[in-house]
């Protein structure tokens, strides 16, 4: 009787749930699927396809993804600067964002600072700046005539820097700029990593004589190892889709040094309409994301509890 | 050893002046400390003071040496050029109803899956949370020509007949801004990691006075929720009030331009006009400032709930 009871009462319930839960998912199911899963699938069919969007698209099998690749034409050579230029952006970016951050964390963590809000608080602001209006503030510092970085250089009577229009120096600025806007992001992930980390096991290491330093790297890093995976592997999304900073700031000159692949994927897809081929090189950028990603994994070993 | 042992003989012998050099020491440390975080905190503010500075400064006294934080004339000039000659008090008017409308829509689809993946038991539960977590993972570049075309071929809008041809569909309007970036996975996620922490004996005690699923979403689950309802609310209304790429794809009528967009229309590189510039920077970035510092806290928390602790 008593072991009957629940299942013959379950029973009804189930289809009922799934009904709920139904009623429960449908906005989030509509949208999801039409305009996330339904995109993503169209895109990889146009990624086959020759498409201008005034004719139909005719399917052309992996020609664009040879093109890209092996093409002779412009774009072809485009597309290897710009992949080239997106590494060097997210690896510089990724690394500073990440080591600036942990810095911020430690800093901002420490025994002996009063009004840590406030602190964070300083440090987090630029991450909520937009990339927009961040690049226009760092496009008007930068600027050769008049920005503020020269006038000081010029009035202490040292050379001026050409920054955003000298080629060599001009990606080194723009990531500058994106670790600025991006530290106090990875300092709140670091941040809460800190606090996860429990205290017994710093006063273990003290009881074994391990001094700061060798507390940080025997007990802080290691501890902030999914921490970091997490931060890398999200800043390898971001930073390899780099755009904005870039199309304000240098719009991928000076004679295509900040050239990045979105940039690249934006100006073959809207400016010119060759949209399958676009599609072809938003996956192979999609590719690049998914090797930084097994990277990042193999590296740290991440095991990230969600 | 050696060291506790001095150290309790010093404690008994010579108390005054080992405790007075240690906090001599920790007062240097703490001293250095604060110093160096008032460093970075200048070097990350500094660019915002410059931007505020530049927009209030008169075009003349924008460029003398030894440069200026404040100027000895304020004027409002760049940010009356700014709101009437470039459109900015559209922009911002734009930008803000895309931002609530977004933002609200957002919580309330979140919060309705999260509550399915967190409290109700149905099949196949596990396997599509997966699928939603792992979309995530996939860059949304991958999505931008794709979601571009269907936005302008929707049957039966803009023009569109029911094939979705004839017409400019949803290119141009405010339900592209708002509508396919609403609800992303990354809301739902955060909002059940936060519902799986409300007790279940709360809800099946609400069934048992006879209250259904939606009463006990409505009244029990969210309002117990508020905190991660605040966090979401936060993060949306950022990603909206600063989304560029999009708005730029879908958008050339003026008349639904939004603010960052609309900044862009400064970046003449030779001959920009740097105050007005600053000036409509400042407009797009205070809203955030302002939504930042009341809620600060959820920021922080935010990032903690989605369980990346150590």
């Amino acid at each position: 009787m008593e072991s009957l009871q629940p299942t013959r009462r379950r029973r009804p319930l189930r289809g009922r749930v799934g009904l709920i839960a139904a009623v429960f998912l449908f906005p989030f199911m509509l949208r999801f699927v039409v305009f996330s899963i339904g995109p993503i699938l169209a895109g990889l069919a146009l990624s086959f396809t020759s498409y201008d969007a005034l004719s139909p698209p005719r399917w052309v099998g992996i020609a664009n993804y040879a093109n890209i690749l092996f093409g002779t034409e412009e774009s072809t050579r485009i597309f290897w600067r710009s992949g080239v230029n997106t590494i060097y952006f997210a690896v510089g970016q990724v690394g500073l964002e990440m080591s600036s951050g942990l810095a911020l964390a430690l800093l901002a963590n420490a025994r002996l600072l009063r009004a840590k809000t406030m602190w964070r608080v300083f440090f987090y602001t630029p991450v909520i700046t937009s990339t927009i209006a961040s690049a226009l503030i760092w496009l008007w510092l930068y600027n050769v005539q008049v920005g503020l970085f020269n006038t000081i250089l010029r009035g202490l009577g040292l050379p001026t820097l050409k920054w955003l229009l000298d080629p060599g120096l001009a990606m080194p600025c723009v990531i500058i700029m994106s670790t600025w806007a991006g530290a106090g992001w990875s300092m709140v992930v670091y941040l809460a990593g800190l606090q996860g980390i429990p205290e017994n096991l710093y006063e273990a290491a003290r009881m074994d004589g391990a001094n700061t330093w060798q507390q940080f790297w025997k007990v802080t890093l290691p501890l902030l190892m999914p921490v970091t995976f997490f931060i890398v592997i999200l800043g390898f999304i971001g930073s390899l889709q780099v755009f904005g900073q870039v199309y304000v700031m240098t719009e991928g000159g000076p004679i295509g040094a900040t050239m990045t692949i979105t940039y690249h994927i934006y100006n073959t897809a809207f400016q010119y309409y060759r949209l399958g081929y676009a599609s072809a090189m938003s996956f192979l950028l999609f590719l690049l994301i998914l090797f930084f990603s097994v990277l990042n994994y193999r590296f740290f070993g991440g095991r990230v509890e969600y | 050893m050696s060291t506790s042992a001095s150290q309790t003989v010093a404690g008994l012998v010579r108390p005054v002046p080992t405790r007075r050099r240690a906090s001599v020491r920790r007062l240097a440390q703490a001293l250095g400390l604060h110093l160096l975080a008032a460093v970075i905190a200048v070097v990350m503010i500094f660019p915002l003071v410059w931007m505020v500075s530049t927009s209030v400064k008169a075009s003349a006294e924008m460029f003398i040496f030894p440069p200026r934080l404040l100027p000895s004339r304020w004027v409002l000039e760049n940010y009356t050029r700014a709101w009437q000659g470039a459109r900015f008090s559209r922009y911002a008017a734009n930008t803000a109803a895309v931002t609530i409308a977004g933002t609200v829509l957002t919580l309330v689809i979140c919060a309705m899956a999260a509550y399915a993946f967190a409290k109700l038991e149905f099949r196949g539960r596990n396997v599509l949370f997966w699928i939603v977590l792992g979309s995530q993972m996939i860059p949304g570049i991958v999505m931008l020509i794709p979601q571009f075309l269907l936005v302008k071929s929707l049957p039966l809008a803009g023009g569109n007949d029911w094939l979705g041809r004839g017409g400019h569909g949803w290119l141009n309007s405010f339900a592209v801004l708002i509508i396919p970036h609403a609800g992303a996975a990354f809301g739902v996620f955060l909002l059940r990691q936060f519902f799986l922490s409300v007790p279940d004996e709360l809800l099946d005690a609400a069934r048992v006075d006879g209250a259904g699923d939606f009463r006990i979403f409505g009244t029990i689950v969210l309002p117990l929720a508020r905190p991660a309802l605040t966090t979401l609310a936060i993060f949306t209304f950022q990603g909206y009030w600063n989304d560029f790429l999009w708005p730029l794809v879908v958008i050339s009528d003026d008349r639904y331009r939004t603010l960052q967009v609309g900044l862009t229309v400064f970046r003449h590189r030779d001959t920009t006009d740097w105050g007005p510039m600053m000036a409509s920077a400042t407009i797009a970035t205070l809203p955030m400032v302002v939504v930042f510092l009341l809620g600060q806290r959820y920021f922080i928390k935010g990032i903690a709930v989605t369980g990346i602790q150590g």
